[in-house]
This record gives C-alpha cells, sequence and structure tokens, in this order.
C-alpha cells in the first residue's frame, strides 16, 4: 500500500505519526521526526513501507521510530529505532545491519587551526599512508587465533593493554569499548578469516578519517565539559566491524531463516529475519553480534593508534596529545530500561543508523560528563561539516535514548556518480581549503554532498524536537579515505 | 538464456537477473555480483578451482545463500569468479565448483547480499526473474 501524506498525523512540526490502523499487521503505530519538508522528500523512496514493517515485529514496544535522516534501507529502513520486550521479543540482525557496530570516535587535540595549517598536507598525507584503507586492503596487525578471540572478548581494551591505546581511552568509549556478552565460540571460522587481517582498516563507501577544525560553539557550558573551544582541531573517525561483522550478520541471518518457522515468525520481508530473543539462536547472535561490535571497538581503537603516529610524525612533540572525547555505536542492539506503562521495562534496543543520546544524569555515562548528557557524534556528508550533539532528558522519555546518525542518503551512487565528476569535486574541495587524500576518485563522487541531506537540517530536527541539543559544528580541514 | 542488470538504489546497489531455468539464473547472478566487485579483470591467468556445496530451505533462500558464499570466498581468497559449473542442482541444495583468478584489489565493497524483497518467480516469458539488493 503506498503511504502519502493523508495517512501521517501531524503530532508536531518535527513528528509525524502513521497509526497502527493504517496496516492490519501493524503491532504499534510508526512515527519519523523530520519536518514537513523532509517528510515530502522520505515519502519518496519507500523507506517508511520498511519502517511500518518494523511495526510489525513480536514484542515491539510503543512505536517504530525514524530519524531524520532516514532512507531506505533492506529490511528496516536506515535510521531507524525499535524496542522490543526482553521476554517476549525478538532480536533481528536486520534492525542492526551488516556493518556492526559501524560507528565514530572523536579525538580532540590541545592545539588551534594556525598551530596545524602549515603542517596540513603532510599530515593529510601520512594519514593516508598510516591508515590501510580502500577494499580488500589488509591491515599491518596479525593475530594468532587466540588473540584474535581475545580481541573479540575484549574489544578496545584489549588493544590499549596491547600499547595501541592509552590506559584512559576505553573510560571515554560507548560501554567502555567491550560488551561483556560476546562469545568468539558463538562467531563462525568464516567471520573470523573473513575478518583477521582486518584490525586498523578503514574499508571503503562512506567511511573516512578527518581532520576538523571546531566551526563553531552552540553551547559553551556543554563543549568545555566536552573539552571543545572554537578552532580547536580534532579528528574524526567513521568506520565498523568491516568484513567480520558484515560476515556475522550474513551468518545469523541465515541461521534465523531456517529457524523462524519453528517459532511460527511470519514477516512481511524476509531481511526482517527474527527470532525470539529468549532462543538459543536469539542468545547466540547476541553474543557473536557483541564479539563483532567489540571488534569495531578495537579497529577504531586501532585506527585512533595510526592516527596519534602519524600526528606525532608530522608535528613532533609540539602537536601534544590526542585524547578521546567519546565513541559511538550506531548500528547495535542493546539491553536498556525505559519508563512504560508506570514502569521501568527492559527492551532488546535495535539501532540501525541511529545513535544512543542518553540525557543528563543516567548512570551509564561517565561522572565527567554526567551532568551534561552523552556526547552525540554526527558525522556530516564529505566535505559539508559534522555535529557534537548531546542527549536530553526527553530522548529518554520520546525516543528510547536515541537520535539521528549522520546526513542520510537521497541519492544513489549511480547517480551521484552521473551529477558529479570525482576529480571536480575534489578540486572544489581543495579550492575550499580542505586537503583530500582519496583511494579511488570515482568512489569520491559516490560520496558528493549532493547524494545526501543537509546534515544541518537533520540536526536542526532531533534539537527542535528535543531528542538532543547543538553542541558545537565541526569543519573539515582533511579529508582521508577508501 | 540468462541476463543481468544492475540497477540504482538510494543507498545500495541492485541486481535485475533472469533466465529460462534455475542453474542459468543463478549463474547470471553471480556473474553480475563480479562485475560489481570488479569490472575488469585479467582473464588469462591460471585459474583457482573451488567447490562450494550449499542447503536452504527453499530456492530464493538458496540462491541468495550461494551468493554470500561466494561473496566469502572472493573476500578471504582475492579472487573473482569467472566460472561456475554445477555439479548438484536441486530448488533446495545444490553443489559447484567455481573457478577463480586472483585480484589485487576490488573496486566495490559488497557487505552481503541480502534477502531484502527477494523471491524467485516466473515472469510473463515463462522465465524466472527477481531481484536482489546488496548492501554496500
Amino acid at each position: 500500500m503506498q503511504i502519502n501524506k493523508d495517512n501521517l498525523i501531524k503530532i508536531n512540526d518535527y513528528l509525524w505519526e502513521i497509526p497502527k490502523s493504517f496496516r492490519s499487521d501493524m503491532r504499534v503505530p510508526a512515527r519519523v521526526y523530520a519536518t514537513e519538508k523532509m517528510l515530502e522528500e522520505i515519502l519518496t523512496d519507500r523507506s517508511l513501507n520498511q519502517l511500518i514493517n518494523v511495526a510489525t515485529l513480536p514484542g515491539i514496544q510503543k512505536y517504530a521510530l525514524a530519524m531524520p535522516d532516514i532512507h531506505e534501507g533492506y529490511g528496516f529502513p536506515i535510521g531507524g529505532v525499535a524496542a522490543m520486550d526482553f521476554e517476549t521479543g525478538v532480536i533481528s540482525p536486520g534492525g542492526i545491519g551488516y556493518d556492526i557496530n559501524c560507528g565514530v570516535r572523536l579525538l580532540k587535540s590541545n592545539l588551534s587551526f594556525k598551530d596545524v595549517e602549515p603542517y596540513l598536507e603532510s599530515l593529510a598525507r601520512e594519514l593516508y599512508s598510516e591508515i590501510p584503507s580502500g577494499v580488500g586492503r589488509g591491515g599491518k596487525l596479525r593475530l594468532n587465533d587466540d588473540d584474535f578471540d581475545e580481541v573479540l572478548k575484549r574489544g578496545a581494551k584489549w588493544m590499549i593493554n596491547k600499547e595501541f591505546g592509552k590506559e584512559n581511552d576505553a573510560y571515554f568509549l560507548e560501554s567502555f569499548g567491550c560488551l561483556e556478552n560476546a562469545d568468539p565460540d558463538k562467531v563462525s571460522s568464516h567471520a573470523k578469516s573473513r575478518g583477521k587481517d582486518q584490525l586498523g582498516t578503514m574499508g571503503a563507501g562512506n567511511h573516512f578519517v578527518e581532520v576538523d577544525r571546531v566551526h563553531k560553539i552552540f553551547d559553551e557550558k556543554i563543549a568545555e565539559i566536552f573539552g571543545l573551544k572554537k578552532d580547536q582541531i580534532v579528528v574524526l573517525i567513521h568506520t565498523g566491524s568491516r568484513g567480520f561483522g558484515h560476515q556475522v550478520a550474513t551468518d545469523y541471518i541465515r541461521i534465523m531463516m531456517q529457524a523462524m518457522p519453528k517459532y511460527g515468525i511470519i514477516l512481511p520481508d524476509r531481511e526482517l529475519a527474527c527470532v525470539p530473543f529468549s532462543s538459543p539462536e536469539g542468545k547466540a547472535y547476541f553474543d557473536a553480534m557483541a564479539a563483532a561490535a567489540n571488534f569495531a571497538w578495537a579497529n577504531r581503537q586501532m585506527i585512533t593508534h595510526e592516527v596519534r603516529k602519524s600526528w606525532k610524525n608530522i608535528l613532533g612533540d609540539a602537536g601534544g596529545e590526542l585524547s578521546v572525547v567519546y565513541d559511538v555505536a550506531h548500528n547495535i542492539a542493546k539491553i536498556e530500561e525505559y519508563f512504560m506503562e508506570g514502569k521501568y521495562k527492559k527492551v532488546i534496543m535495535h539501532r540501525k543508523g541511529a545513535t544512543r543520546a542518553f540525557g543528563p544524569g543516567q548512570e551509564e555515562i561517565i561522572k565527567e560528563y554526567r551532568s551534561a548528557g552523552q556526547p552525540v557524534l554526527i558525522p556530516g556528508s564529505m566535505g559539508t561539516a559534522s555535529f557534537v550533539l548531546v542527549g536530553t532528558k526527553d530522548s529518554m522519555k520520546e525516543s528510547f535514548g536515541s537520535s539521528c546518525h549522520g546526513a542520510g542518503r537521497r541519492m544513489s551512487r549511480h547517480e551521484a556518480k552521473r551529477e558529479v565528476r570525482g576529480n571536480e569535486l575534489r578540486e572544489e574541495m581543495e579550492r575550499e581549503g580542505i586537503h583530500v587524500k582519496v583511494g579511488s576518485t570515482p568512489g569520491l563522487a559516490e560520496e558528493a554532498p549532493l547524494a545526501y541531506k543537509d546534515v544541518r537540517e537533520v540536526v536542526d530536527v532531533v534539537e527542535g524536537a528535543g531528542i538532543a541539543k547543538k553542541v558545537a559544528e565541526l569543519k573539515p580541514i582533511a579529508v582521508i579515505k577508501g | 538464456m540468462k541476463s543481468y542488470q544492475i540497477l540504482p538504489h538510494v543507498a545500495d546497489i541492485r541486481l535485475k537477473v533472469e533466465a529460462d531455468n534455475l542453474p542459468e539464473l543463478f549463474m547470471a547472478a553471480i556473474e553480475g555480483m563480479m562485475t560489481i566487485i570488479k569490472e575488469s579483470k585479467a582473464e588469462e591467468q591460471e585459474r583457482e578451482k573451488r567447490i562450494i556445496e550449499v542447503e536452504s530451505a527453499d530456492a530464493t533462500s538458496l540462491l541468495i545463500d550461494f551468493m554470500n558464499d561466494i561473496l566469502y570466498q572472493s573476500h578471504t581468497n582475492k579472487e573473482i569468479y569467472t566460472e561456475v559449473n554445477f555439479l548438484e542442482f536441486s530448488e533446495k541444495a545444490l553443489k559447484a565448483e567455481i573457478y577463480g583468478i586472483k585480484v589485487d584489489d576490488f573496486d566495490e565493497d559488497i557487505k552481503a547480499v541480502t534477502y531484502h524483497e527477494v523471491e524467485i518467480k516466473k515472469n510473463e516469458k515463462g522465465n524466472f526473474e527477481t531481484v536482489i539488493v546488496f548492501d554496500i
């Protein structure tokens, strides 16, 4: 059934609802955060149909949610958030995505733009040569089977112990860079062999390492708590669990497809494949997913090490320290508790292209940031702007402690390549003072800003809706990608 | 008769395949997928033979599972498969020899072959067809 604007109820200027009555198999309503203008664009693809499919999953609570950067995916839309009842609900690998714990890490320096400007070209070149990127290029780290399993169990912490990081790095990561339930025995040998040489590699697509300049501060007090100030140089890392996570997801979608008839689950799309969270298959996936999440945190840790090495090679002792501001996962499932129907209820939170955005006072937030709320890192499209937001009390009530994750695609890669030429885009970025180091020039065109929504509009929606608040805007001065 | 066509998708890539029998449909899908991950390949080099066995609940799942297994072989062996030869083929199981050539890198990083809305059906010409979505 085609959805049009008349099928949506406007809740406020930034929130719309498709009522449960729209389709007979919906268990809860579906809600989307967007302005009216953005909603019209969202209605041109099939992302809301996909969101409605999510609303049919067994055990889903309150509503299926879509963030303003929503776009059509496979199974769940990208930008989807769904909370499943802990006892009766399902877990769906398609609600997390193939790139398990794809996420973003922000590092801060003590230097300002004028300190780094003369060295930018050599820094960009050094970062490009130090951090392996592109499709099929392996990393420098070769681990034996036992050590690899330890990485899966301990995530970023293992890397830090092996001197690929500073002692307090893990403290500043979501979940301290390690999900404790990770079980390497629940991971196939295929996944292990696919991921073995990929620690410390960026990959391709929209993944990147960026050197940014803090362009604007929106909230001085919270920026100070996060250690950010105008003109400061920071580094943003965007990557995930690489082939390892892709294979874990592939394996378990296959397992669940075969197990579903046993649990009597019938779905509108095979890609939503799911099983009860309490089933053996559900538990095994959750533990394998945690291993992939840990792989991703270890990967971003190794890249942090490579960034620091490049930084020191170019800037020497004058470069000072690069310390971690925060690290967020935007493709993950977690057990969380929310206040519903008069009591706190445990749920399996699915976030696929959505960021946890816990508000002030939450126990899970480290004490340094607790009064402010959790930092929410939003990478924009290449060469535009990225944002640091903070979670709010309302996000806990309204959006299961979740917010957007990026700009959100609006144009296919094919169409982007037809509209823009990679080398022209590179020249344009260089004219704006951005140093670009990239493996594939056609790949650059695929990531052109016109292929994405305007990240400013996206963050204005989450701020307008009250589920996150703007703290700082970052502008890229060097972009490194595969 | 078999054919494939690469179609755009907002975030990913779709592949439409058509053939007058199931084995050919599967071959067209592999050919299409290999073209996406590496467009130009040096044909003259020596080829590596590998054996793949897959079992699934139905023909549609068998296709996706087979494609994912070949994708895994490509990623871990750094190979592109230029020929598929079925030793056994039924709607729920297959055994195939695949022949690969070594490559240094890939053009596109297919993360996975998804089950999204895939369904092998007969079209009005009496041929089998389906559309497959890749996560890029």
